[in-house]
């Protein structure tokens, strides 16, 4: 019942905080002192910043050497609408990369699939061929600035190489990252028969070797344990899956007989997200440093500070944005980004207030980046590594959430290691348990989200927001290029490189990058490679059995 | 409780190849919580296998989650398969997920029953599908 103005100024005026745990349930103390914190023991878990185990930071002078990377993921309609946007996002300040794959190309279907019409172009940027990642990087200095490619498998970021030399870079003078994990693949939404753990975790451990080959300053791997959180998890679950992903990855590289030293560096570059609950992210965050310095001496043996050190670009939650109120997300995203930067974060992606209703607008996304302007230019919070170290509050925190961190990795390490336990469905059940028990909340407003289930307007009185248009005629240019493409290329050179690429399939110990690279440079389309290592799989050319490969009759069958 | 006091049984599912289901799972499980028979058939599917299996299991609500801007035509399509495989009139048929507040009047010309924004508390859901339903049709 609605209270009148006397009784609701009463009570607002005699609220008080009912806080006591914070959002994965640690208890919390009304005021933390010395004797939360054992003295002793804190040099040595948090000795000055850039020195193992790394709690405050792995650099000692943080952002004074350098700062975080503003990282705006962006990519929809076409490969030019994509170009154009990137333009956009750097002009506006951004300072590196983060382009994502639209859905169909995540599943390895071409855009003229007939299961992608309704696809293209909506959740980031369709690449098929050579030319729509010409055409998504042109003009960009990809030698000067970071480039994070979301997507995974050895075919689609070997179609971004090829385009990368054909615009004349080396391929070792090429930034970046790319996310190329299989374990999240199927638990986060995607389609398993797309990129199944079979030939699909062959392709990413043949990615991740390929490139501290040939592609030295590239990172071949950034687990994204982003997507986890946003399927409702907790904070200490989401390190957990991090550390135990990592182990997976660590353990199938070591047994190709690669140094700890050389690959450790190369895929510490995780995605995280920061919801809400500020301290509980920024403990999470020193604890996650902690973690890794520690599994990676004391497990893995490593020793270099290259090795040890923990890097993360962190996603602001998209789950905790709102449709009521939108402009209340602004504040959010500013929180989220905060405590992001206060955990030490490299590199920093900050959602736009109307992501939940679509894809941001130009505007919205700018005022994306501003907020992470404002926090580096206006707020001083870059100045000093690590400024909440030494809290007595922090500290504590950040101890109770490893233990729980630690214990949780022990859990999944019961179910089998992680790569088991997505296998058996163990992962899921217990993401699909959390985030009921989340939702729970929600709706008896247990967990207050302001706009949703406390100071909610009625949907009349809500404003509409201008919702960001994928325009029907940019996908048709892009279909009309590609069926361009098609037509225009050289068959037989095609045809020979996906002979190749399949032989090389065939073959566990040839590394299937250089064939891909090859055959997107010969015309190969991403579904045509994606498929012929499927056939050589066994698994059929096309992930929804619906299209028949053009050039696959010949060699296939062998 | 609809049809000679049958449970209202509920079909949901997502066509389209977009990924986010975390909603609809949380959906299907609440709406079993409030004693509905719910079948989650899962993603990725055809607009052709959604309306059979509506067909086959006779029920009483179809709902669609969507979060990746393809609602649109999704919507078109499924009112088209709806249409040709003769699912009854009476089956509600519901959308939700990341939509914009500006294409509910579109989509309701298309045919979709309601449409359920984000945000949308779960007892607004519930009390939808138990106010629509028709008892013992």
């Amino acid at each position: 019942m609605e209270l009148n103005l006397k009784e609701k100024a009463a009570q607002a005026y005699r609220e008080k905080c009912n806080i006591t745990e914070t959002d994965s349930g640690i208890p919390l103390k009304n005021c933390y002192t010395p004797n939360d914190i054992n003295v002793d023991e804190l040099e040595k878990k948090c000795p000055l910043p850039g020195t193992f185990p790394y709690t405050r930071g792995i650099y000692e002078n943080m952002y004074r050497g350098r700062l975080w990377s503003r990282r705006e993921l962006c990519g929809y309609a076409s490969p030019e609408a994509t170009n154009e946007r990137i333009k956009f996002l750097i002009d506006s300040g951004e300072s590196a990369i983060n382009f994502i794959v639209d859905v169909p190309t995540h599943q390895g279907i071409d855009s003229d699939h007939p299961r992608a019409k309704h696809d293209i172009g909506r959740q980031g940027v369709p690449l098929c061929t050579i030319e729509d990642a010409e055409y998504i990087i042109r003009d960009i200095p990809l030698d000067k600035i970071s480039v994070n490619v979301t997507t995974l498998g050895v075919v689609q970021p070997a179609i971004y190489f090829a385009a990368a030399k054909r615009a004349g870079f080396k391929l070792d003078s090429l930034m970046g990252t790319c996310v190329n994990e299989n374990l999240h693949y199927g638990i986060c939404g995607f389609n398993p028969p797309s990129f199944p753990l079979t030939w699909g975790w062959r392709c990413c451990l043949d990615f991740i070797e390929f490139c501290m080959n040939e592609v030295p300053k590239f990172n071949p791997l950034s687990i994204d344990v982003y997507d986890y959180r946003e399927n409702g998890i907790t904070a200490p679950m989401e390190v957990a899956f991090a550390m135990t992903t990592a182990r997976e990855y660590l353990k199938a590289l070591l047994q190709r007989g690669i140094d700890i030293e050389r690959i450790a560096p190369k895929i510490a570059t995780v995605t995280h997200s920061s919801e809400i609950n500020f301290f509980e992210e920024i403990a999470k965050l020193r604890a996650a440093r902690r973690i890794w310095a520690n599994m990676l001496k004391n497990e893995f043996k490593a020793t270099s500070e290259r090795a040890l050190r923990y890097k993360f670009h962190v996603h602001t939650a998209g789950n905790s944005l709102t449709m009521q109120q939108p402009l209340v997300n602004t504040v959010r995203i500013a929180y989220e980004a905060l405590a992001a930067v206060l955990g030490g974060c490299q590199s920093l992606h900050t959602c736009s207030y109307d992501e939940a209703q679509g894809l941001p607008t130009e505007e919205s996304h700018e005022l994306a980046i501003r907020t992470q302007q404002v926090l580096t230019y206006e707020t001083g919070v870059t100045a000093v590594a690590d400024p909440l170290g030494g809290s007595y509050f922090v500290e504590a925190l950040t101890d109770e959430i490893e233990s729980k961190i630690l214990e949780y990795m022990e859990k999944v390490e019961e179910a089998g290691g992680m790569r088991k336990a997505v296998m058996s469905g163990w992962v899921d059940a217990e993401i699909g348990h959390v985030q009921y028990e989340k939702q729970k909340d929600i709706e008896s407003g247990k967990k207050p989200v302001i706009g949703l289930n406390k100071f909610r307007k009625p949907l009349e009185e809500e404003r509409i927001m201008p919702a960001h248009e994928v325009p029907d005629e940019m996908i048709k240019k892009h279909l009309d290029n590609l069926k361009k493409f098609k037509q225009n290329r050289n068959k037989k050179m095609v045809s020979e490189s996906l002979e190749q690429l399949y032989l090389n399939a065939k073959d566990p110990n040839i590394n299937l990058g250089h064939a891909a690279m090859e055959a997107a440079e010969a015309g190969a389309t991403m579904a045509e490679m994606r498929g012929t290592i499927r056939l050589a799989y066994g698994d059929g050319f096309d992930p929804f059995d619906q299209v028949e490969p053009e050039f696959n009759a010949s060699f296939a069958t062998k | 409780m609809s049809k000679n006091n049958r449970k209202t049984k509920v079909l949901l599912a997502k066509t389209s190849l977009d990924g986010h289901n975390r909603g609809i799972k949380v959906i299907s499980k609440w709406l079993s919580d409030a004693g509905m028979e719910v079948i989650f058939l899962g993603q990725f599917l055809t607009e052709e296998m959604v309306v059979r299996a509506a067909v086959e299991e006779d029920v009483d609500v179809v709902g669609l989650s969507f979060l990746g801007g393809e609602h649109i035509y999704a919507a078109q399509d499924m009112r088209l398969e709806m249409k040709k495989q003769g699912l009854s009139d009476d089956v509600i048929f519901l959308m939700g997920g990341v939509i914009p507040k500006e294409d509910t009047p579109k989509l309701k010309e298309i045919g979709v029953d309601m449409i359920f924004l984000p945000g949308t508390p779960m007892e607004d859901i519930v009390n939808f599908i138990n106010d629509n339903v028709k008892p013992g049709k």
